[in-house]
């Protein structure tokens, strides 16, 4: 009876003490609270830097003009201000809503703007679209500073127009247009905006860029310690040296890399990741081995809107490599056909397309290709590219039918980018392949191989210890997969497939 | 707790049955199954722009179902699609006026059972006959008179549906200055017109405008300031130039003007720098009023000379002055004592008048000083017994800028 007596008492003191710090605790927050909020140093949002949503192609062909001198500081605000005018007007044209129109359009301009939004808005109309080159050239900037005139010649576009949530039609545009803009209230605000020309657009037959190599024999390549990651903090001039002399030991000839769009910073590429791949080139180049460079690694947005953003990574990887000597040919991207179903088959064609044009008119001398997944994808912008590419993790005896299904169709080179085997028996799949078997795969592979003379990149070097769940996803039976595809595994210790392919 | 777990599963049915209820309820796109028809139209010529919107009459089949024909356009701002209206039984395509308003190339594409069959483009073009208003902007709106110097007039002419006017349009832009008027003829190119409007020589204001046949701009007007200032003289003016401490002295600015005699603008800044004998500096700032500036001071009290120079805003500056103060007395009168009180005074001025109250005062007696201010002519200073005990001290007295020890007996 008394211990429980003195329980009580415990236990009463000990809630009593409880609630207090309870209701205590809540005060402090919400005085807390009540202090966020208004910081007096961030009143001028001087620490707000913007992201560009929207970096098409500028060039500024000419700043003469009777007026007055263009400051270059005036100059990038007319330029910012003048495409944002360009963003709100496609994105109100897409979403239906003015968003930002009160910006960047004087009041008469304004109007001009809303009624045919409200048109297309009682129509059911919606327009994707984008802008994606601009050529200036200032004709005029006033004495004062508050007026300037200026003309966007072949301003290059696309645009999907869809009614009743319907697409109709894709088309691109070539055409010339003259601005004049205001200074108010701090924004160079369209004033008269005026569509002056329209020209063909150029959507002419490339000449196809021949293959550098007479066989094309090759493997893909991650440094074994940051698969999915060649670039990271981990990269190492001498990791890939040892790795080259690995692969000149197989007497192949070339490697294929991949650089990932988020980790090669989206439209501003870093340089010091430029400088990596470079000296990835570097090293292959002395080690006498050709590079494939994927691009657009991880890349999954394919929207319209995006493709100025696209570009400018593009143009920033493209122009640093495009003399390099090492460098075989680009890879659009690895797998598009895969985003089809999520995606849009219409929109990832239509950006692979619109990639590959940009890109031939940055590099018009290295071969573009795209990885696509399986023989069956493989004729998707045959057109376009100069060499067809696709995968194949299917039965071996089944490739030869399917190469033959592409190379009676095209009459450009086929290169088979990636096949192979895990030797993966675990946990997860207790009857999988083994060494052997994997061993068995690439002998049997290079029958056919000799047999058709197929241009072949394998998957992949290494047996890999984390793969990323980007890669795979999470599922262990996929993901451990993965790691066991190389022919050295993660001891370093060559796998009987090693051989096969060194004495093939 | 079972009912509980009831409950929360039939809300969690319910959310899933709106959800789903939800979805089905958005409209699938309607697949267009219809017959192919044929369409075409005739190209579309180049049109003036127009409020009424434009019909495009179309050739071939008359019957079509929704969705399986469509003109698409494009201009500056927008694309727009439109689909055939049927009009006496054909159908026709009715742009509508929001985008026949605007001028410019127009691409369109025929859109038939999901292809385009047909592409072309006109251009609408702006009409010089319906003019609407003349812009004008003119800037920078103040200028300063010299030969350098100049304003801009811009205009920008538009029909009434508010488009640019095609190339080689004349406009007249003009201005007015004083008693002249100029007036040049100007050809539009890229929608606008522009000129310079060099500063005139002298003050005032020139008043702009342009016209394109009877329609007006607004005035727009630029103000010309004079020039920077030239070098000026100062003078001084008092009544007296007795170090009394009392007059107020003047120092004036000749009229201040540029190089053309344009007189400053009222309020410029004037700097007067005083130096007097002991090297002593002050300034007084005074703006001026039709070109001159006036900075008054007060007299010193004792016998001086000031160096006196102005700078208008660091631009033009006037030549050095003097200016002398000569002393008000000869010497200073032998201080009084009664009942340890000490009286330095009365000390008189140049007319024999008492000196005004507040003249500083300084009597050292046994190396202990005391400052002190006259009223009514004198300064008295009261010296205490227990500092001070009967007998004989030197007094020294300094005042007006004079000096002068006397000898004062204190008796008990």
């Amino acid at each position: 009876m008394k211990t429980n007596k003195t329980l009580y008492r415990i236990l009463i003191l000990a809630g009593f003490i409880l609630i207090n710090a309870g209701i205590l605790y809540g005060i402090s927050q919400v005085i807390a609270f009540l202090n966020t909020g208004a910081d007096r140093s961030k009143m001028l949002h001087l620490d707000e830097t913007k992201e560009r949503h929207y970096v098409p192609q500028v060039t500024w062909e000419s700043i003469e003009n009777p007026g007055r001198p263009m400051e270059e500081a005036n100059l990038k605000s007319i330029e910012e201000d003048y495409l944002d005018a360009w963003y709100v007007k496609n994105r109100a044209f897409y979403t239906g809503e003015n968003a930002g129109v009160f910006d960047h359009f004087t009041e008469q301009a304004r109007g001009k703007v809303e009624d045919l939004i409200t048109l297309n808005n009682e129509a059911n109309v919606y327009i994707e679209s984008t802008t994606l080159t601009h050529h200036l050239s200032l004709e005029f900037y006033s004495a004062d500073g508050t007026l300037v005139v200026l003309t966007d010649r072949n301003v290059t576009g696309v645009e999907r127009v869809f009614k009743n949530e319907q697409f109709l039609v894709e088309r691109s545009f070539n055409d010339d247009y003259k601005i004049i803009l205001l200074l108010e209230d701090g924004f160079w605000r369209v004033r008269h905006f005026e569509k002056v020309a329209s020209h063909p657009v150029d959507d002419g037959e490339k000449e196809t860029i021949p293959l550098d190599l007479a066989l094309l024999e090759g493997i893909n390549y991650y440094p074994q310690g940051s698969p999915w990651d060649t670039f990271g903090a981990t990269f190492s001039k001498d990791t890939l040296t040892t790795d080259f002399k690995i692969i000149n030991d197989l007497k192949l000839n070339s490697i294929r890399v991949f650089v990932g769009f988020e980790d090669f910073g989206k439209a501003r590429v870093p340089r010091e990741k430029l400088e990596k791949l470079t000296s990835l080139l570097d090293e292959a180049q002395a080690a006498n081995l050709k590079v494939v460079v994927t691009l657009f690694d991880f890349y999954g947005d394919y929207r319209i809107q995006d493709w100025t953003i696209t570009n400018a990574h593009l143009y920033s990887i493209v122009t640093h490599l495009k003399d390099h000597p090492a460098l075989l040919g680009w890879d659009i991207k690895n797998e598009p056909n895969l985003d089809f179903e999520s995606r849009g088959q219409r929109e990832v064609l239509s950006w692979l397309s619109q990639t590959i044009d940009y890109l031939k008119t940055i590099d018009n001398t290295h071969p573009v290709t795209i990885g696509w997944s399986s023989p069956e994808a493989a004729l998707h912008l045959e057109n376009k590219v100069d060499i067809v590419s696709y995968h194949y993790y299917k039965e071996l005896k089944d490739l030869g039918a399917a190469h033959k299904s592409i190379t009676d169709v095209t009459s450009k080179p086929v290169v088979l980018q990636e096949f192979g085997l895990a030797a993966y028996h675990g946990l997860w799949n207790p009857i999988g392949p083994d060494e052997e078997d994997q061993a068995a795969y690439y002998t049997e592979f290079y029958k056919t191989q000799k047999r058709d003379s197929i241009h072949y990149l394998s998957w992949t070097l290494y047996d890999f210890r984390d793969i990323p769940s980007e890669v795979a996803g999470r599922l262990p039976w996929r993901k451990n997969k993965q790691a066991f595809f190389g022919i050295v595994n993660t001891l370093g210790v060559k796998d009987d497939a090693y051989l096969v392919i060194k004495n093939r | 707790m079972k009912r509980h777990t009831h409950i929360s599963h039939l809300l969690l049915y319910m959310s899933i049955l709106i959800c789903f209820g939800m979805s089905s309820c958005k409209e699938e796109p309607v697949e267009v199954t219809a017959t192919p028809i044929t369409l075409s139209i005739n190209n579309i010529e180049d049109t003036t722009v127009t409020e009424k919107g434009i019909y495009i009459s179309t050739m071939g089949d008359t019957a079509i179902a929704t969705g399986q024909a469509y003109l698409i356009l494009s201009s500056t701002y927008a694309t727009i699609v439109i689909e055939p209206e049927a009009i006496n039984n054909t159908p026709q395509f009715y742009i509508p006026p929001s985008f026949t308003k605007r001028s410019g190339v127009v691409n369109y594409s025929l859109y038939l059972n999901d292809n385009v069959t047909q592409e072309g483009s006109f251009r609408l073009l702006s009409n010089p006959t319906q003019l609407g208003t003349v812009e004008t902007y003119l800037g920078p709106r103040s200028i300063v008179a010299n030969v350098r110097d100049y304003t801009m007039l811009v205009s920008i002419p538009t029909d009434t549906l508010d488009n640019t006017l095609p190339d080689n349009t004349e406009v007249a832009l003009k201005s007015q200055f004083k008693s002249k008027i100029t007036t040049t003829s100007h050809e539009v190119t890229s929608g606008f017109v522009w000129k310079r409007i060099y500063a005139p020589l002298k003050t005032g204001r020139v008043s702009t405008g342009s016209t394109i046949e009877n329609i007006s701009s607004k005035e727009l007007v630029a103000d010309v300031f004079p020039d920077v200032a030239q070098d000026f003289t100062i003078t001084a003016s008092s009544n007296h130039n007795y170090a009394d401490g009392n007059e107020i002295i003047t120092f004036n600015s000749s009229q201040i003007r540029d190089a053309h005699g344009n007189v400053m603008t009222d309020g410029t800044l004037v700097t007067f720098f005083m130096t007097n004998a002991t090297g002593a500096q002050w300034q007084i700032t005074a703006s001026t009023i039709n070109g001159y500036a006036f900075a008054k001071a007060l007299h010193p009290h004792f016998p001086t000379t000031w160096n006196v120079r102005a700078a208008a805003t660091g631009i033009a500056q006037s030549k050095t002055i003097t200016q002398e103060f000569t002393a008000i007395i000869d010497s200073i009168p032998a201080p009084q004592i009664t009942e340890r009180n000490l009286t330095v005074g009365p000390l008189t001025s140049y007319l024999g008048q008492l000196v005004q109250n507040g003249i500083d005062v300084q009597v050292t007696v046994n190396n202990n000083t005391y400052n002190g201010l006259t009223k009514n002519g004198s300064a008295v200073f009261y010296l205490k017994e227990e500092d001070y005990p009967a007998g004989t001290y030197n007094v020294n007295v300094e005042t007006l800028g004079l000096e002068a020890t006397y000898k004062i007996t204190i008796t008990d």
